[in-house]
């Protein structure tokens, strides 16, 4: 008999303080966000020449994209990791936070949000959130991004007790999906930001600082996207958590498969960091061989996505028959869509179909030579858009209000506009990523305020071909912002409305599997083993991608973002 | 695992197995591949030039700087193989040849190189698409295949 994993809770109240905390952390980045999308909506219409200029009511091209990419990316991606977190062990352990780890983790994360505010709104910092050396920003900037980063480590730390205390307590019952899927996110994070410490404190903020005089741009490349793609899988796995634990419930049926939805979990802590490499293929100084492994370790990290899509279409399609459908594909009919008590459906569906698209275009980009034909071109601006900008966003717009009408107890206001949002996203999305990747494969570079030059019929770099895509992709991101501001309707209906209980309880819907769960015994039971494979792949695929790095002597000196001649002069 | 799960996973396996093997034959038939690594001897250059080598092959130094390639400007016969090579004087910046495979990263300190054939005559726009500071949007250059 296999081990009975306990579903449903009680829901779980949590202490005043983190109640508190837990508020800030999902409310600071959606106030961000109204930066952060305005910016994001502006860009598309400097790219389409309707603005032409550097810049437009005091913040320049560059500069908003710095925030762009900071704030949607960065900012709001990590306090809702830890939000969620949060949430997740304390409801599924059903255990309190502790609380002095709970208040520096998010004080720090705030302390640091704030402080690299002030270089980007001033403007010094124009050196987009991938950081750029040796364009050089304010040390501010990256002493907030450190303190950021590492607040939200502190965070994770705080649950490792917990959980360790669980298993103890609660021997022979398997740790819950939720709990392993935060894990595992956590774990990838905490790996991946190690060689974006040791880039930021060790290479830039000493350099910034002016304390060394030029670092090596190889390596501090290479250790930026040793972190910059398992990002995209810390961005990621909080959605799959929902889509797995969560959605098949709401959705009126069971998880398909508990023992698929943990191998998947783990297949992406074994394959997620090995594969930085693959954003470096059109750069000098490695081996083609290492960028070849890193692209087939890169489609290796595609199997657990295509497993997520079964393991959870599965799931769907139970729950639509559950709910009367026969045939092929009535179940998809069948599916709440657009049931106004139950959004999370809605934002988990869109986001669902939008990561097909999401999914493939990512292979093309992990695809060695065919990358020749796309890198940096708005062809990667419109894949992303589908992942990060897909899913990803959708669940935190929808987790997070949820989170928050559960903290305050105020139910959530203007359900209709609600579930109408990952729609009407969705909707935008599907004109502005196909545009952006036509775009691209015209040759469109991503990062450019192209209005100044390609899109402006008066300067003899005007290409008339980039024309109509750069226009669909003011009008898709124009819808886009249209659903991002109904949903800030619907956030401050809620948030002025009377609460209906008391607030501070915790509450996830859990699906029971319909396959069996694996017993204890077995090995995706265990997070130990797949750690350590996991960080010998690290090692073997790191080993002479970092040497090779490393190979070049040459530093460089510190640039302005708007002058030729370094900030330091270095004698040859 | 049951039959079904079984039988979605090896797909997905195989899918992925053919789609890279097709990368590898691409590589290694066609010649369409990722830039090479360059022996760590080939230092950057700061001046950009266009030699002819004896065979009838160009090669272009092209150096990036803010904001605009050198030399900006560079006439090539049609069907001749043309070998970029490609340093940045300052900042990291980009080098999309138009409608060609030749999309490359300068970067500070390293020489990057890639081979092409252009058999068409016209104008190749070459677009800096990394970003490198207030102008990036200006620096472009120009190939003209004759």
């Amino acid at each position: 008999m296999a081990a009975m994993e306990k579903t449903e809770l009680a829901p779980f109240r949590v202490s005043a303080l983190s109640r508190a905390l837990m508020a800030i952390e999902v409310t600071l980045p959606i106030l961000l966000l109204v930066l952060g999308i305005y910016h994001g909506f502006l860009q598309t219409l400097y790219r389409a020449g309707v603005i032409q200029s550097p810049s437009f009511a005091g913040l320049s091209y560059y500069q908003g994209l710095t925030l762009h990419g900071v704030i949607n990316a960065v900012v709001l991606t990590t306090f809702f990791g830890v939000a969620f977190g949060n949430a997740l062990v304390s409801y599924y352990l059903q255990r309190p936070l502790i609380p002095w780890v709970h208040l520096l983790a998010t004080g720090m994360m705030v302390t640091g949000t704030l402080l690299a505010a002030v270089p980007m709104l001033l403007g010094w910092a124009d050196v987009l959130y991938t950081f750029y050396p040796p364009l050089k920003a304010h040390p501010l900037f990256y002493i907030g991004a450190a303190l950021l980063v590492v607040g939200s480590w502190v965070a994770f730390f705080g649950w490792l007790p917990l959980v360790a205390r669980f298993q103890k307590e609660n021997p022979g019952q398997p740790l819950p999906l939720a709990v392993l899927g935060i894990l595992v996110t956590f774990i990838i994070w905490f790996l991946c930001t190690i060689p974006l410490a040791i880039e930021v404190l060790f290479l830039l903020i000493p350099w910034s600082l002016g304390w060394v005089d030029t670092i090596s741009i190889p390596l501090a490349r290479t250790l930026f996207w040793f972190f910059g793609h398992p990002l995209v899988y810390f961005w990621l796995l909080p959605a799959y958590i929902v889509y797995y634990v969560m959605l098949p419930k709401l959705a009126g049926g069971k998880l398909y498969s508990d023992y698929a939805a943990r191998v998947a979990f783990l297949l992406f802590l074994l394959f997620s960091i090995p594969v930085g490499l693959h954003h470096q293929y059109t750069e000098p100084g490695f081996d083609r061989f290492w960028k070849g492994v890193h692209a087939m370790l890169t489609f290796m990290v595609a199997i657990p996505s295509f497993m997520t899509a079964f393991t959870v279409a599965a799931s769907l399609e139970y729950a639509g028959r559950e709910r009367g459908a026969r045939g092929l594909f009535d179940w998809m009919v069948r599916l709440p869509w657009f049931d106004a008590e139950r959004p999370l459906v809605a934002y988990s569906l869109a986001g669902l179909l939008i990561f097909i698209f999401g999914g493939i275009t990512g292979i093309v980009n992990a695809s060695y030579n065919l990358n020749q034909t796309i890198h940096n071109t708005g062809f990667i601006s419109g894949h992303f858009h589908m992942t990060v900008g897909g899913p990803v966003f959708l669940m935190i717009l929808g987790m997070s209000l949820e989170l928050f009408s559960q903290l305050t107890g105020k139910p959530i206001r203007l359900k209709g506009w609600n579930v109408a949002v990952p729609y009407l996203w969705m909707l935008g999305l599907f004109l502005f990523s196909p545009a952006m990747m036509y775009g691209g494969l015209l040759g469109q570079p991503r990062r450019t305020n192209m209005g100044l030059s390609y899109l402006d019929p008066n300067s003899p770099h005007f290409r008339a071909d980039w024309v109509p895509t750069a226009y669909l992709t003011g009008i898709g991101a124009a819808v886009m912002t249209l659903a991002f501001v109904v949903y800030l309707a619907v956030w401050v209906a809620t948030w002025a409305g009377e609460p209906a209980a008391e607030g501070g309880y915790l509450y996830f819907p859990t699906a029971e599997s319909l396959h069996p769960v694996a017993s204890t015994s077995s090995v995706v039971m265990r997070l130990r083993p797949w750690l350590v494979v996991a960080l010998l792949l690290i090692a073997v695929s790191y080993w002479a991608p970092l040497r090779q790095a490393l190979r070049t002597p040459q530093g460089a000196p510190p640039y302005a973002p708007d002058n030729p001649v370094p900030l330091i002069q270095v004698k040859k | 695992m049951d039959r079904v799960e079984k039988i979605v996973l090896a797909f997905a396996a195989g899918l992925l197995g053919i789609f890279f093997l097709a990368l590898l034959a691409a590589a290694r038939l066609q010649g369409i591949d990722v830039p090479p690594c360059l022996p760590p001897e080939v230092r950057p250059f700061t001046e950009g030039r266009v030699d002819t080598l004896p065979n009838g092959t160009r090669q272009i130094f092209y150096v990036a700087r803010m904001w605009r390639f050198e030399p900006e400007v560079v006439e090539v016969p049609a069907g001749q193989p043309l070998d970029i090579f490609l340093s940045a004087a300052d900042v990291t910046h980009g080098f999309y040849l138009s409608w060609s495979n030749a999309n490359l990263m300068a970067i500070p300190g390293a020489v990057n190189a890639y081979r092409v054939r252009l058999d068409k005559p016209g104008v190749y726009p070459i677009v800096c698409h990394e970003y490198c500071g207030t102008a990036h949007q200006n620096m472009v250059a120009y190939l003209v295949v004759k």
